[in-house]
């Protein structure tokens, strides 16, 4: 687990003007050489950045992604080699199908998906690669520094908190990992999804296991009801109701007490 | 000459893709490798390119990591600046001299920091970029390049002095001189390569005089990102941003005036390349293409054809060559004049670009004198059908455009057949001539407190210039388990690499942190020094402060010191967490299985039995010969049915092949190095390393042009039987071939390459054999392409009538009347813009070929791709064109896709390198960088099964994943997409990336 970031702790000591943390992952074989070659070529960047390089964009997990925007990062670029490029055949494809459920889920949040992108520098283009990081820079700026540690921020910070989990979550993840199979070489049936039905379900899976793990998130702290819950979340009482009966389900979440006409619930250890 | 006497090394003249794949194949099959350049650094034309078609891909992402396997490789010996001077010897024992020119700078010393170039006062013409930009006159082409050593143009270099007193190195040498090397091989590849047409000559065209005028690989270069105009499409004359741009094909090529009747095969996909690239870049941009014919004949080709059209709206025009071009003096714009259908034409255009020809190397004529080797009328090396990769000196081979123009992937699999020829000569001194390191017992670091020493380098004054280097290296030492701290003036000099093995040994440390450039090049050459200091070579972490810091913000010397000591930070946190990584290695069964007897089985069999090893040659057939046994001539004249006798009696005599005729294969099993194999009819399984697919292609049977309904409607192949046996006196008088018969069209819109030639070849032989026949051709582009050009010209002029009609303007065939009367073919005659009857007594179908049905099946069985034609599927369709994803199975012949008998050989030998590079050794070695699954952990969803790229895990017996190690090559999708998150990347684990991303956060400032 990582220690919580200096920057909140600095922040009061000493009024320095911010400058934000933005790391970059870099695959190897394509956007790591264009920033080396960015450099070769003397192309001048801000230097707000800081390059991770692995192996392949594939490698990065959305989850960390969150997580590290949850720990208060300012930004994070994902560069992968232009579809058709991948040294590992296919592994930028994965990789966008990831950044795409990271992103709609931080979109889902009151925090946004800007922090997070994803995108494609070849190894000859140094510019390329300039421009996106100049650019990100300047957006994230714009944004100002990552609100995770604002007084206030408690929202943002559980609904991180739950898009972490949900990305960490098996049912999710195996989907994320079948979902470019069945949509290009049908199911184990042999059978050609529909690609509308496929969307609609993953859509539908995303969705619910996002809820539930917000409910997770709302119900650590402080035991809650049904309605408390559904006017948190913004979300139609029955529907919270189905959740919290597929999360007792699941031994997630248990039942502490009747307070008034409403049973109050309690996320249980280890979620 | 006895065994004993061979030499275990081999020669390769010329260092671009075809060099480097024949010395990457040899040097993995234990043979020393000599590769000489005549350039300062190797990567010859493919270097240049922005991008390849038909896939689009970068040139230099996809050539860059060979350029440095083949830079760092312990049994490849680069040898630049080089000229052969003279050849002694025979097959097996070659001595070669060599003059090797002087590059007046040190290649020991020279670390290739280019401060030197950055100082030189004299501006030279860059012709690494074509021209089109200036360079000091101490330099190296491109930043990637292999070695990366600086050169003195002497040509322009005025001898001012300032080099020497600027380069910390002291490697400059300004009285080098010429040096004589006498190297010994046992035999020798030449792969020079080829030189552009010079357009200079045609006036008509105006190269030269306009400067809007410009050839396609100077547009290449504009095209690049890295090029003069970092890939914005301008005008040479005034900057603007050209909003129409024409392309003109067959320059210095189909054109018999100056003596190049030969076509160049590659430009018409380079043009449609160059024109889509060019509209990607450049919003609003509208391209037009001159062709003669659309010789699209690659594989999946006609796609992008398709898709140039369609989605780029490249306008096309077919038929002539463009008459000249003239220029508006004023606007410097130019106009084209050209023919469509019987009429001339005029278009306006603000940049013309040139598609020249491919020419035979300037250095053709020496090498042929050095190494008495036969060139053809057109200077490019005379190789046989039957012999496609041989010259007429035994132990002498000739690869890529050396031997005629061709494209990558058709010269990336001559390079590897090459390799296979060359081995075969010496295959008994294998592993003779390696060098053999003695390295230091590894040191047992598990359990130790990490002592990490941090190497921080100056790189001259390209980090030291703008990073305050003491600085940094100061506050490494303050990091958790930093014990020991240096600076260096380059780390990566040799005397740097005695000083680090000391100071592991001095400090006792057991990880080493070195802050210079990009780990992309230079961290192999500090592992190997981590690795001589007796430690395991991935206790090591690099930190780029170079290329990715100093470089990119050179004016801001505070923050770059800054972000450098956080970048050593992050190296700290994830070398704290370092661990020592094995190789898992696994036995080789040295034994192959080839499946196929067609040509491309056969050869791909002899030439892995005459290297040595034992190969199972499997045909469902009764006999060997495939398709080619129903082809009785070559469009050179070859006979066919003699040649491919021989082979088959070569292959049934061969002590080292195990022949299986009318079996296939039932069951296969494996992985790399050990595969099970059950052929149907036999009870012993067998066991093999590497597999071979040559399962060839047929002929289809078409439904058109009354085929089947009428005897005198018949196939190529057919008519090739009836050219044979038939009396003259019996051929028919009047013969009509169709071109394009179900192929090129919507169900299958590949082009099976092989049927104008052979459409030529038939037009021809029945014009010696009737002179009096009338013989047509209906075509819609005519494909002869290279030397075959030549037999296109012979047929035209033996009276031969050749009628182009489009896609949808199909002849007509007919019954005609009465009933016994001549067949009619109806065509539109595009010049004559009028329908024309032909009566004719044969219609010969140019059928398409097909892939067998039996792919299908061995696709699964084998976990092999096909391609959306049924094709299968290579690895990479440009670099890797004989291999798969899955390591250990290999691909030749019309398996891959339709191709010439010689082209078949070439694969089918090339197919035989790669597998031997695995049978030659007796243990396959894993890369260090895999994945690891937590048993315990795994629930056995199959999620990571699915996704591996490379088929490289497997489920165990208890419904676990496995990884098998030698298939791994550690990318991570597995481990970023596990749901139960039991996979973690060795040497990028998910605690080491966190570690960083900790050392990021609790930083002070950014």
């Amino acid at each position: 687990m990582m220690t919580p970031p200096a920057k909140a702790k600095d922040k009061a000591a000493n009024a320095a003007p911010w400058e934000p943390k933005i790391v970059a992952f870099c695959c190897n074989w394509c956007s790591y050489a264009g920033a080396d070659l960015a450099g070769v070529s003397r192309v001048q960047i801000p230097s707000e950045f800081r390059i991770v390089r692995i192996m392949c964009s594939g490698r990065i997990d959305p989850e960390l992604c969150v997580r590290l925007l949850r720990e208060g990062l300012d930004g994070v670029l994902v560069l992968g080699c232009h579809p058709g490029d991948c040294h590992y055949i296919d592994g930028n494809y994965f990789a966008e199908i990831k950044m795409e459920w990271a992103r709609h889920l931080l979109g889902k949040t009151s925090f946004g998906s800007e922090r997070l992108l994803l995108d494609w520098v070849s190894a000859s283009e140094d510019q390329l690669f300039a421009t996106i990081v100049t650019d990100f820079i300047d957006s994230v700026k714009q944004m100002g520094p990552n609100p995770i540690d604002d007084d206030g921020s408690q929202d943002i910070r559980d609904e991180l908190d739950a898009v972490r989990m949900t990305l960490s979550d098996f049912r999710l993840r195996a989907l994320m990992g079948k979902v470019r199979t069945i949509r290009d070489k049908g199911n184990v049936y042999g059978e050609n999804v529909k690609r509308s039905e496929l969307d609609a379900l993953v859509g539908d899976a995303v969705e619910s296991e996002y809820l539930r793990n917000a409910i997770l998130v709302l119900a650590r702290e402080k035991d809650m009801s049904v309605p408390e819950l559904a006017e948190r979340l913004d979300r139609d009482p029955q529907l919270i109701m189905k959740h919290v009966v597929r999360l007792r389900q699941r031994n997630a979440l248990e039942f502490t007490k009747i307070e008034g006409n409403d049973p109050l619930y309690k996320t249980m250890g280890g979620f | 000459m006895t065994a004993k006497d061979k030499v275990g090394a081999v020669m390769v003249v010329g260092g671009g893709i075809s060099g480097m794949q024949s010395s990457l194949d040899l040097a993995e099959s234990g043979f020393k490798v000599y590769l000489v350049d005549n350039k300062p650094t190797i990567g010859g034309a493919m270097a240049q390119l922005d991008k390849t078609f038909p896939t689009n891909d970068c040139s230099m992402c996809i050539m860059a990591p060979k350029l440095v396997e083949v830079g760092r490789h312990e049994n490849i010996e680069i040898v630049t600046n080089a000229d052969v001077s003279s050849v002694a010897g025979d097959v097996g024992n070659f001595t070669v001299t060599l003059t090797k020119n002087p590059r007046r700078v040190d290649e020991e010393l020279c670390t290739g920091c280019g401060i030197c170039s950055l100082k030189c006062p004299v501006e030279a013409i860059d012709m690494y970029n074509e021209g089109l930009m200036a360079r000091a006159a101490i330099y190296v082409d491109y930043p990637q390049a292999v070695p990366l050593k600086f050169h003195i143009d002497k040509e322009r270099c005025i001898g001012c002095g300032i080099c020497e007193g600027e380069c910390p190195a002291d490697a400059i040498l300004y009285d080098q001189a010429e040096e004589l090397m006498k190297i010994n091989v046992g035999s020798i590849i030449l792969s020079p390569g080829f030189d552009e047409f010079d357009p200079t000559p045609l006036r008509e065209y105006g190269y030269g005089r306009y400067p809007n005028v410009v050839s396609s690989i100077e547009f290449e270069r504009m095209l690049s990102a890295s090029g003069p105009f970092r890939g914005i499409v301008m005008r040479p004359s005034d900057g603007k941003v050209p909003e129409k741009v024409a392309f003109i094909q067959c320059v210095g090529s189909r054109d018999e005036h100056i003596g190049h009747n030969y076509c160049s095969s590659v430009c018409c996909m380079h043009a449609i390349k160059e024109a889509m690239i060019a509209q990607e870049h450049t919003p609003g941009l509208s391209s037009h293409i001159f062709f003669m014919d659309i010789r699209a004949f690659g594989k999946e080709f006609d796609d992008y054809v398709t898709r140039a059209q369609d989605e780029f709206g490249i306008g096309i025009t077919r038929g002539n060559r463009v008459a000249d071009i003239s220029q508006d003096p004023n606007t410097k714009d130019l106009q084209v004049r050209y023919i469509e259908g019987g009429n001339i034409r005029y278009e306006r255009f603000n940049l013309v670009v040139l598609s020249v020809g491919l020419h035979a190397p300037r250095t053709a004529k020496d090498l042929s004198a050095a190494f008495d080797i036969e060139l053809n009328q057109y200077n490019f090396v005379d190789t046989k059908t039957f012999a496609p990769l041989e010259t007429n000196v035994p132990g002498i081979y000739a690869s890529g455009a050396f031997s005629g123009p061709k494209d990558i992937p058709t010269t990336v699999a001559e390079a590897s057949g090459v390799a296979a020829k060359a081995a075969a000569d010496i295959h008994e001194a294998r592993n003779t001539m390696l060098s053999d390191v003695q390295l230091p017992p590894e040191r047992d670091v598990l359990g130790e407190e990490p002592r990490i020493g941090v190497f921080v380098c100056h790189c001259g004054i390209n980090i030291g210039g703008v990073v305050d280097v003491p600085e940094v290296m100061e506050y490494a030492t303050t990091l958790p388990n930093v014990v020991f701290s240096d600076a260096n003036l380059y780390t990566c000099s040799q005397d740097t690499q005695e000083r680090i093995r000391e100071k592991v040994e001095e400090h006792n440390l057991n990880r080493v942190i070195v802050a210079s450039c990009t780990p992309r090049t230079h961290e192999p050459l500090f592992r190997n020094t981590v690795r001589e200091a007796g430690l395991n070579p991935y206790l090591f972490e690099m930190a780029n402060i170079r290329d990715q810091c100093s470089w990119v913000h050179m004016h801001e010397h505070e923050a770059a010191t800054l972000k450098s000591k956080e970048l050593v930070r992050m190296a700290v946190a994830k070398a704290r967490l370092l661990e020592p990584l094995e190789k898992a290695s696994i036995p080789v069964t040295p034994r192959a299985l080839v499946i196929g007897g067609g040509v491309s089985g056969m050869t791909a069999a002899l030439d892995i039995a005459d290297q040595g090893f034992t190969t199972y040659l499997v045909e469902r057939e009764k006999k060997l010969g495939g398709i080619a046994r129903r082809l009785y001539s070559t469009i050179r004249g070859d006979n066919v049915k003699a040649e491919v006798e021989q082979m088959a009696i070569r292959v049934k005599e061969h002590p080292n092949i195990e022949l299986f005729l009318g079996a296939e294969v039932d069951y296969i099993d494996g992985t790399v190095g050990n595969f099970l194999t059950m052929l149907t009819g036999q009870t012993q399984v067998i066991e093999h390393g590497v597999v071979v697919i040559a399962t060839g292609g047929e002929e289809y049977e078409p439904d058109e042009y009354l085929y089947g309904k009428d005897e005198r409607v018949v196939t190529q192949l057919q008519f090739e039987e009836e050219l044979a046996k038939t009396k003259a006196k019996n051929l028919p008088s009047t013969a009509v071939f169709i071109q394009c018969v179900g192929c090129r069209n919507e169900e299958r819109p590949y082009c099976s390459r092989v049927c104008c030639g052979s459409t030529v070849k038939q037009a021809l032989l029945l014009k010696g054999k009737c002179p009096e026949a009338q013989v047509f051709v209906l075509y819609r582009d005519l494909r002869t392409y290279a030397f075959k050009e030549d037999a296109y010209r012979e047929a035209a002029e033996a009276g031969v009538i050749f009628i182009r009609f489009a896609k949808d303007m199909e002849p007509k065939v007919s019954k005609g009347r009465p009933k016994d009367g001549p067949l009619e073919v109806i065509i539109y005659e595009e010049l004559l813009e009028e329908n024309i009857l032909i009566d004719a007594d044969r219609i010969i179908l140019a059928a398409a070929i097909l892939p067998p049905e039996g792919n299908e099946r061995l696709a699964q069985l084998l976990k092999l791709p096909l391609s959306k034609d049924r094709f299968f599927l290579e690895a990479h369709m440009k670099l890797r064109p004989l291999d798969f994803a899955t390591d250990g199975v290999f691909l030749a012949g019309l398996a891959h896709s339709p191709k010439y008998i010689d082209e078949s050989m070439a694969q089918a030998s090339g197919a035989a390198a790669r597998a031997v590079t695995i049978l030659s050794r007796d243990t396959l070695l894993a890369e260090g960088v895999i994945s690891v699954i937590d048993a315990d952990m795994c629930t056995g969803c199959g999620t990571c099964i699915e996704l591996c790229p490379y088929n490289a895990i497997e489920r165990t017996e208890d419904d676990k994943a496995h990884v098998v190690e030698v298939l791994c090559k550690g990318c991570g999708i597995c481990a970023a997409s596990c749901p139960e998150r039991a996979i973690d990347i060795r040497g990028f684990t998910s605690e080491q990336i966190i570690a960083q991303m900790s050392s990021v956060m609790n930083g002070g400032g950014m």
